[in-house]
């Protein structure tokens, strides 16, 4: 084996996958930059262009993007070279001499087009090793289900068990899991390998599997879609099983819709934040499990070669982890959320955290039995369901109709605030919901009512949400 | 060619007298019915798995030609809370896109997921329509 050329190879596939890193990473200014030129020479630049350019670098400054002096100057000096080639310089500086011919050269980008070897088997060694990389990631998610689920099943009632340190662990495993996979579809794609490589990357299972959340990180998530779709796109005319392999990933973020069912709907967990950090009241968690059973942990558990004694000790591990990546995600997103720093347990369903419900109706004539209930509000309010009539088209046989058309289903909004707005976005969410749950059970629908009613409850009138 | 996921208005949901099988996922709809719940005025509108556009897109996808899709009849209703909403308003005809196409090859396709994914063609012909409640995604 020549190993100074294996060793020059492998570097150049580590500078290689640098390069995709970093490519992923400038992507936003790109799309930024392909969007300020767009509007900039779709016709005669303002008198103030050098102004908005700028003012454009300073707001990618702002969010986090250092960009050289040079660069910048670079760049202005294109812009004026290349407008005056294409005649669209402002008119006052027209009249200025024009510059040497460097207007027809282009921007300062150099594109970071890696070469590709010849050696395809080497090319699929690497394709294989991210492969190996990602199988390593879910294994070490099993192992910490396992091992963390042990300590739940061990905890004594009302036992505070600590969980910050499983969640951060499990969130860098799913991170580097698709971390991975990134790097093979990267490497799939730019080798052009076999329809056979491509197959063994969809047999892997996901995160998901385990009643984890999908994914962790959007950007990432939206760089995957990318590559899928040119992966589709190529796949087409070569492999008629292409399609079926590429229609095998899974883009619904069912995870992060779903990890709230574990609140609410009558199941009750207790999260508490010691010291600002995550852990579970054991006690309570074990509805959680029973919850996360309906996710398929168990399949995935199964599928992934564990036992009996493990399933049911990781169920309850990825119900509470899922549960508090997602209740950390939030915090995160609202940063005066209640919740954040709070050092006091969590309040649960039996406490006032809100829960939708429904109850029964006793006629299907749904304006009625609200107005009955709030005869002030009529001809005042538009009524609607929380849980969509039409789920009963979706999901048959989860809901009955009387469930769906009760007092405890309809909610009303004022005219006046411009109903339709929120009725949209209710729709919005309602759909996507659709699209993450091939299936849905009454909790799964409930809770999503919870989450909507949480949302937009403030809207409602009377106003629900706790 | 750049491609776009597109997240069109959803106005309604599937009527009762939709037909679709509920064997794989994105569901496969053989008839189609859409029952307006709300309606923000674009032209191209989605109830998942399905999209239905105004009579005036549609004959401007058939006239381009565009790739991955075909017309279709579509049953349109008004529900309860439509006509409270808009007690007056009616809505001009729509039909129903059916979308047969690859994601990244046609000009409209769907991902696995079910979302719209459209060609630039697609999008300079939407650019002319009242498309204002449509969120879009650059793919490439």
């Amino acid at each position: 084996m020549d190993f100074a050329k294996q060793i020059e190879y492998n570097r150049r596939l580590l500078v290689e996958d640098i390069f995709r890193r970093l490519e992923a990473a400038l992507q936003p200014v790109v799309d930024a930059l392909n969007d300020f030129f767009a509007v900039l020479f779709s016709a005669r630049l303002p008198a103030d262009w050098r102004e908005q350019w700028h003012a454009f670098i300073a707001e990618q400054e702002a969010a986090g993007y250092r960009i050289s002096p040079q660069t910048v100057r670079e760049f202005k000096d294109w812009i004026e070279a290349w407008a005056r080639y294409c005649e669209l310089l402002p008119v006052a500086e027209t009249q200025a001499v024009s510059p040497a011919p460097a207007a027809t050269e282009q921007p300062p980008i150099s594109r970071l087009t890696p070469p590709k070897p010849a050696e395809t088997n080497r090319r699929e060694e690497f394709f294989n090793q991210k492969l190996a990389d990602a199988q390593g990631s879910l294994d070490e998610i099993k192992r910490l289900l396992d091992e963390f689920g042990g300590r739940l099943d061990a905890a004594k009632l009302d036992d505070t068990v600590d969980a910050e340190a499983e969640v951060d662990r499990c969130e860098a495993l799913i991170w580097r899991y698709h971390d991975a996979l990134e790097s093979a579809r990267d490497a799939w794609l730019r080798d052009d390998l076999s329809g056979e490589a491509d197959a063994r990357m969809a047999k892997l299972l996901s995160p998901s599997h385990f009643g984890l959340p999908r994914i962790t990180d959007e950007q990432q998530d939206q760089r995957a879609m990318r590559q899928l779709m040119q992966m589709n796109a190529r796949s087409h005319g070569r492999d008629k099983t292409m399609d079926r392999v590429v229609g095998g990933l899974e883009w619904t973020n069912v995870g992060l819709t779903g990890a709230g069912i574990l609140v609410g709907g009558g199941i009750l967990v207790t999260t508490v934040k010691t010291g600002g950090k995550w852990a579970v009241v054991k006690a309570l968690t074990v509805a959680a499990a029973a919850a996360a059973a309906e996710q398929g942990v168990e399949a995935g558990m199964r599928a992934a070669g564990a036992d009996e004694q493990t399933i049911r000790g990781a169920r309850l591990a990825a119900a509470v982890i899922a549960f508090i990546i997602v209740r950390r995600r939030r915090g995160l997103e609202s940063s005066n959320s209640k919740s954040q720093g709070d050092p006091r347990p969590l309040e649960s369903t039996t406490g006032r955290t809100y829960s939708a419900s429904l109850g029964t109706a006793t006629t299907s004539d749904y304006r009625t039995t609200f107005f009955s209930a709030h005869p002030e509000l009529k001809g005042k309010v538009i009524v609607h369901h929380a849980i969509p009539q039409k789920v009963i088209v979706r999901y048959p046989n989860v809901l009955t109709e009387a469930e769906i058309q009760s007092l405890e289903n309809l909610r009303g909004i004022r005219k006046e605030i411009n109903p339709e707005l929120h009725l949209s976005k209710i729709a919005i969410e309602w759909n996507d919901f659709y699209r993450a749950n091939p299936i849905a059970t009454k909790a799964q629908l409930l809770q999503k009512a919870t989450d909507i009613d949480l949302q937009f409850g403030a809207q409602f009138t009377p106003p629900t949400g706790g | 060619m750049r491609y776009f996921v597109l997240a069109p208005e959803v106005a309604g949901s599937l009527g009762n007298n939709t037909v679709m099988s509920r064997e794989r996922h994105p569901p496969t709809v053989s008839r189609l019915h859409y029952e307006f719940d709300v309606w923000l005025g674009d032209d191209l509108l989605e109830a998942f798995p399905c999209f239905i556009v105004s009579q005036r897109l549609a004959d401007k996808v058939a006239r381009l030609k565009l790739s991955g899709a075909s017309i279709d009849v579509v049953e349109v209703t008004l529900s309860e809370q439509y006509r409270d909403l808009y007690p007056d308003r009616r809505i001009p005809e729509f039909l129903w896109l059916k979308v047969s196409g690859a994601a990244g090859r046609d000009d409209f396709g769907t991902d696995v997921a079910g979302r719209l994914v459209v060609s630039e063609q697609v999008m300079e012909l939407l650019k002319t329509m009242d498309v204002d409640h449509c969120s879009v995604i650059p793919v490439v």
